[in-house]
């Protein structure tokens, strides 16, 4: 045993040990042609529904307007709305100021809560067909504002809070939009939607940053883009939807999240469209303004 | 420990019907054997030991060199030969172990224990052995290998660390599931179809490290055995492969310490008799030290300090001699790799810990000189936890499964061409799929109940190996497993959206769901010549638990889910024929085998299933079911003894699985589909101080399932998937190469220097392929790149090992 102050020990290594990454090529089998919708009809509102195409996975992307418009939306289709009794072909749209700006939409049928909307999309040799119901809407009980719980660094930034009863039948949904100042849009707020799975019959508190902006996100965090401000009026829209159309945007989120992550499998995203992808959703919305102070 | 086992009527009931049919395997047993019990025959019986350590040895063979004829040794090292009566030459052979000859005069029964010396101490040379029983050619085994734990000490070790899952993954038809993983594949079944066994004790994760290292200590191990053909009566419950590891049991005779000092972990165990002869105990203990080495350069105002990762491993046994006919064994694995992850700027805290433990008391009864008994209470566990911290949040999920396990296996050697095995098993499984618990500013959040399943399990089983003429000999065996679910459990009752209407609840001990079935085994060797022979078996087994990942490799977040009302047992049926032939007085061994194979009530998630959305649920309404399909042919050339050893093999292989509500419904090629896979294994001793090891493997790459279109939603890309599987990965290939010194062999302080380099013309292979998105379509630089993430580059260790 005395011999073991003789032992010495060396350890060491040449080699690099951080993960090393390439850039590669990959030929991926040719995409199925597909139809994606876009489609709402909210109470007092006329429907309107976007039909774009799907692209390969490593085509080039248009940069100018005119082939974005002419390559990806499809504005031949014969879009067909019914509420059971009353139907109406929708008719092709463009419109800069809202969103989604090139759209179908009606002047007949306007949603009402309780009622199941059809939606039928002919396009060429393809059909598409799905439903959707609008709600009653859940009430927003109140919204008001607070300073980033997360960051110790004293600014300005914060969140909006809200607050709902939820029903005790199960399998209500919602969805959050806002807008804030002089903004003309109402856009969802990333993530916030939510089913009572877990909450059902109770009272649900939330905290949710800024919308997002469609085609402008950015790579990089940022804050100021994220949080509202203090002195910001912020306008709510929350949505009563369907239990299915929920499990789609949550999907969505999921697919978005994981895209990527090499450690998890595909997310497929829960479509409610036949034969194509893409949702119709009814919305029931209940409206809150309020003026950020601390 | 005590087993809350609740007692029911309906374990009796059903088992009725397997009783009858052993009952009938019985009766066909005693009908082919009583005719052969006329003359006076005598009974050899004994054990075979280590010399140096006094170690019982395993599967050695002992035979009767008049007549060439005899068994091998059981897992506890046992034989018995019955012959009649007159004067033989008993002889034993072991690999690695100095041949054993004696005369003896057999008029009555005798008990001959047999102590054996390892080679390289005794002589100077590696000499072919004559009238070495062929144990390939004549055996039953199909797929079946053994690997010595000293030879793999000196391949190539990745950073340092020999690990024997990672040889036995360069077995044909044995697959690993990328660089650097641990996960097992085998014949075309997923990491969950193999029963991986440390002292009988299942170990439910054998990973540390999301699988770059396995949790068995090579200085801890004695034996390694893989079973992936067909696989004998006495295993169950998986679908594809036994991998049962044998811990050493103590040196018996004097006190020693081995340990190792490596890049990334050291290593020490020490062994020696408690009572000479009589008892001995065993502790080895691992652990690795990246957290160490680096705190002193972690400064302590880092934001992340106190973050780090290591892990661990116990192994300790002892064993005790009651009695020349009882031996008494207790051994245990303890292990747990530990994640933490602190943000002080973000008041973040994650704490990660999981692992395995195992305990197994095991007692030997000899009856008779033929008949041997080995009882087994055996515990095993495997826990996961994640437990996440922030200001006022915090939240916890854990899952986790613990057996309480009963067995008793007889040998029995009734005549020379019997060796009978038989016995029953039960185990009790309590399962904890994903139970979450959390809470935001003192207020507990409400994920509903938390759910654990109970299950029994049990079998009952009858092997025997008969020599039914010279040429021809069977394995015929017959299981008879049964599986039920009991309470308490809440069953949800679910509508089309898959949310909880209603619910049945049982209370503890109600039976749920049970599953009583058969399983045939039969295997067949036809000696053509002294050299070579044919072999075919027929193998069906039944697999009660599942795993459910949604993730593309083994994690250790893997659940372990029993099967229920919804989920079915798995159910594989396999057949192969083999052709064995050896060359040059056995220095040469070579194989082919071909085989096929059904898997059916295979699971996987639903379409959009998300990893979150099975929290405090009955997990099996998210799953969906389907069936599998592996074939393929294994190819076999080894050279076993000399001073140059190794192997080749290559497998060609296709793997399918089809389920009506994935993919269409149309079939697709498994992940671990692999076309090609070869290997290359090579010892050589070049003087008495220097051994060289190289490993060389090729594998066609792993499939992706990768997105072929995107589109627009709400103005953010959204991806869409094509078929499953639809890319294969480039492929799969990589060098290593060792040299192991070992000066001064006559110094009681006997050390050793390996020298690897893991991949040594520095391969970038793939480890991963992701896609990144990046800029606007407003902006116009939107695009996609396909990044591919390659771990090792060449690694040079060295690792210094020690004995005495």
């Amino acid at each position: 045993m005395n011999k073991l102050v003789y032992m010495c020990v060396i350890v060491f290594a040449l080699g690099m040990m951080q993960a090393c990454e390439r850039e590669i090529d990959i030929e991926l089998p040719n995409s199925e042609d597909l139809l994606v919708v876009e489609g709402s009809i909210e109470t007092g509102e006329y429907p309107k529904v976007l039909i774009t195409r799907n692209r390969g996975f490593f085509n080039e992307f248009p940069t100018d307007l005119n082939t974005f418009l002419t390559e990806f939306v499809v504005q031949d289709a014969v879009v067909t709305v019914s509420d059971g009794t009353t139907s109406e072909v929708l008719q092709f749209t463009i419109d800069p100021l809202n969103y989604p700006f090139v759209y179908y939409t009606g002047s007949t049928i306007k949603g009402e809560v309780g009622k199941t909307y059809s939606l039928t999309i002919v396009s060429g040799s393809k059909t598409l067909t799905s439903l959707t119901q609008i709600p009653a809407a859940v009430p927003l009980d109140s919204t008001w504002f607070g300073l980033d719980p997360f960051n110790n660094e004293e600014d300005s930034l914060g969140v909006l809070y809200g607050e709902i009863m939820d029903p005790t039948t199960t399998g209500n949904a919602y969805r959050l939009f806002s807008k804030r100042n002089s903004e003309t849009n109402f856009f969802p707020v990333s993530g916030a939607h939510f089913n009572d799975d877990f909450v059902n019959g109770q009272k649900v508190v939330f905290f949710n940053g800024q919308s997002s902006k469609p085609f402008f996100a950015s790579d990089t965090f940022n804050r100021e883009a994220f949080f509202y401000s203090l002195g910001d009026t912020i306008y709510s829209k929350f949505c009563t939807i369907g239990r299915n159309e929920e499990l789609f945007f949550n999907t969505l989120d999921a697919a978005t999240n994981t895209n990527g992550n090499p450690f998890s499998s595909p997310v497929l995203v829960r479509s409610n469209i036949e034969g194509g992808l893409g949702i119709w959703c009814g919305y029931s919305p209940a409206f809150d303004t309020i003026i950020a102070t601390n | 420990m005590s087993c809350p086992i609740p007692y029911s009527h309906s374990i009796l009931k059903s088992n009725y019907t397997m009783i009858r049919l052993l009952g009938f395997g019985i009766a066909f047993f005693f009908a082919s054997s009583i005719a052969l019990n006329a003359q006076s025959n005598f009974t050899l019986s004994g054990y075979v030991k280590d010399a140096s350590t006094g170690e019982y040895l395993p599967g050695a063979n002992v035979f009767i060199k008049e007549i060439l004829k005899g068994t091998s040794t059981n897992s506890y090292g046992f034989y018995s030969i019955t012959v009649p009566n007159g004067n033989y030459t008993l002889g034993v052979s072991f690999m690695g172990y100095s041949e054993y000859s004696s005369p003896v005069n057999l008029n009555k029964d005798q008990r001959v224990n047999i102590t054996i010396s390892p080679k390289a101490i005794e002589s100077k040379e590696f000499e072919v052995t004559e009238k070495r029983i062929e144990n390939n050619i004549k055996s039953t085994d199909m797929g079946r290998v053994e690997l010595s734990v000293e030879n793999m000490k000196r391949l190539p070790a990745f950073f340092g660390e020999v690990d024997l899952i990672k040889i036995v993954q360069l077995i044909p038809g044995v697959k690993n599931a990328g660089e650097g993983n641990t996960g097992l594949y085998i014949r075309g079944g997923g990491p969950d179809q193999n029963l991986v066994l440390l002292d009988e004790a299942v170990v439910y994760n054998a990973a540390h490290l999301l699988g770059f290292f396995s949790v068995f200590n090579s200085d801890a191990v004695k034996t390694v055995d893989l079973h992936k053909g067909g696989m004998p009566a006495q295993f169950g419950g998986r679908l594809a492969s036994v991998l049962d590891i044998g811990m050493k049991e103590g040196n018996n005779q004097k006190y020693k310490v081995d340990g190792g000092i490596g890049l990334i972990a050291s290593r020490l165990t020490v062994q020696g008799p408690i009572k000479k002869d009589t008892s001995s105990f065993i502790v080895s203990a691992r652990r690795t030290y990246i957290d160490v080495v680096t705190k002193p350069f972690i400064k302590s105002t880092s934001p992340t300090k106190g973050s780090g990762y290591y892990f661990y491993d116990l192994n300790t046994k002892i064993n005790y001699r009651l009695s020349d006919k009882d031996r008494l064994f207790i051994s245990g694995y303890f292990g747990r790799d530990v994640f933490t992850f602190k943000s002080t700027k973000s008041n973040f805290d994650i704490k990660i810990p999981w692992g395995n433990a195992t305990l197994s008391a095991r007692w030997n009864h000899l009856f008779s000189n033929k008949l041997f008994l080995n009882t087994s209470a055996i515990f095993s566990d495997y826990q996961f936890e994640s437990n996440i911290a922030q200001t006022a949040f915090s939240f916890k999920i854990g899952s986790g499964i613990r057996d309480y396990n009963g067995k008793m296996d007889f040998t029995w050697y009734p005549t020379i061409r019997h060796t009978v095995k038989f016995g029953a098993n039960y185990i009790f499984h309590k399962f904890s799929p994903n139970n979450a618990s959390g809470e935001i500013a003192g207020q507990e959040l409400d994920f509903g109940p938390k759910i654990s399943l109970y299950a029994h399990e049990a079998a009952l089983y009858l092997g025997d190996d008969f020599d039914i003429t010279e040429k021809l000999r069977i394995h015929g065996g017959l299981r008879a497993s049964w599986f039920a679910q009991v309470g308490p459990y809440t069953q949800y009752i679910k509508n089309e959206l898959n949310q909880k209407t209603d619910s049945i609840t049982y209370s503890q001990g109600d039976l749920i769901k049970q599953y009583p079935n058969v399983e045939p085994r039969l295997m067949l060797r036809y000696t053509l010549n002294k050299n070579s022979s044919i072999k075919a078996s027929f193998t069906q087994n039944y697999q009660y638990i599942h795993i459910t990942s949604l993730a593309n490799q083994s994690l250790p977040t893997d659940l372990w889910f029993p099967s229920t009302g919804k989920v079915k047992p798995q159910f594989g049926t396999q057949y192969s024929l083999g052709y064995y032939h050896n060359f040059k007085e056995n220095t040469w061994e070579t194989s082919v085998e071909a085989y096929y194979k059904t898997m059916q009530n295979q699971i996987e998630f639903k379409d959009g299933t998300l990893p979150s959305s099975s929290v405090n649920d009955n997990l099996d309404s998210y799953l969906t079911f389907g069936k599998g399909q592996a074939y393929g042919a294994e190819f076999f050339l080894k050279k076993a003894l000399g001073k140059t050893s190794g192997w080749i093999g290559y497998t060609l292989s296709w793997t399918t699985r089809t389920f009506p509500e994935l993919n269409n419904g149309k079939t697709y090629f498994a992940r671990y589909d692999r076309r090609h896979d070869f290997s290359f294994v090579l010892t050589h001793e070049f003087s008495k101080k220097w051994t060289i090891g190289a490993v060389f493997v090729y594998a066609s790459g792993n499939l992706l399932w990768l997105p072929t279109s995107i589109y627009f939603m709400e103005g953010q890309p959204v991806v869409n998937y094509g078929e499953r599987n639809n890319y294969r990965m480039p492929a799969y290939h990589r060098l290593d190469l060792s040299a192991t010194y070992t000066p001064n062999k006559e110094r009681k302080l006997h050390s050793s220097w390996n020298f690897s380099i893991y991949n040594v013309y520095s391969r970038l292979n793939p480890y991963f392929i992701y896609i990144e998105t990046s800029g606007s379509p407003l902006t116009g630089d939107l695009k996609n790149t396909a990044k591919k993430v390659s771990l090792f580059p060449i690694i040079p260790t060295v690792t210094y090992n020690f004995n005495f």
